[in-house]
């Protein structure tokens, strides 16, 4: 076995890894803003796992699933600030709960902050 | 196998190349050994560099005792009304988090207060002013 050879090639190998820059991660601009409240299913709080789609116009701007549990019965949804019909503040946001749309129609928050909108859907449409 | 004899002769062999992975191990050392192992000075106080803030997301550099509460470092702006919300990306769950809002009812997902010396986020803002 030719030790100088292999000795060599981890020697190369790590100061290459030495010179090579850590590519950092770039994350995008923070969420447009997020709404949060209570959302009911005809009037009752709804099960676990249940989908909420958040669109401006027809660009679905965010979405979550609803869980029962972290947050004492509330969703949130947070609203993606790279898409224009999505980032401007007070733009109408509309909701799909469990496909079926909800009653009630949000604003994008202002200053990426939060807003609040307590909504209804019902069971089937 | 190789008997002791063998060995000792074969170690003396390699010796220029032990004298090279050892410059290069000592080179590596220096490149990455401060940032490795230098120990880091636990804060006492919240530190911001001073600087201009714009209407919108700032990216301000915050360090400070962990525990610290956001409010405290909502209250190092001009004017802490001004601002909306706090955000951090976090990179395990690859989103960001969201750490204050001014409206105290809102939900947030981020932890209640630091957890590190050194934070990156990103402080939104309804009024140009400053921070420091």
């Amino acid at each position: 076995m030719n030790w100088n050879r292999i000795a060599g090639a981890l020697a190369g190998v790590a100061v290459a890894v030495a010179a090579v820059p850590v590519a950092a991660q770039v994350p995008k601009a923070p969420p447009a803003g997020r709404i949060y409240g209570y959302i009911f299913i005809d009037g009752a709080l709804p099960e676990s796992d249940t989908q909420i789609l958040a669109y401006g116009g027809n660009t679905l701007c965010g979405q979550s699933t609803y869980d029962q549990s972290p947050f004492g019965g509330r969703y949130f949804v947070d609203l993606d600030s790279g898409l224009p019909d999505c980032n401007q503040a007070g733009a109408p946001v509309t909701f799909v709960i469990n496909g079926c749309a909800a009653d009630t129609t949000g604003t994008v928050p202002a200053f990426n902050g939060a807003q609040r909108l307590d909504m209804n859907a019902p069971s089937s449409c | 196998m190789l008997n002791r004899s063998e060995f000792t002769r074969g170690l003396r062999s390699q010796r220029p190349f032990f004298i090279f992975a050892a410059a290069a191990f000592c080179a590596l050392a220096a490149l990455t050994g401060p940032t490795m192992t230098r120990a880091q000075t636990a804060p006492t106080t919240i530190q911001i560099e001073a600087q201009p803030v714009y209407q919108g997301c700032n990216s301000i550099v915050v360090i400070s005792p962990t525990g610290t509460v956001w409010q405290d470092i909502v209250n190092r702006f001009s004017d802490p009304t001004t601002v909306s919300a706090i955000w951090k990306y976090n990179n395990d769950l690859q989103r960001y988090q969201a750490l204050y809002f001014a409206d105290t009812d809102a939900l947030t997902d981020g932890p209640a207060t630091t957890t590190a010396y050194v934070l990156s986020m990103f402080v939104c803002i309804s009024a140009d002013g400053s921070v420091g």
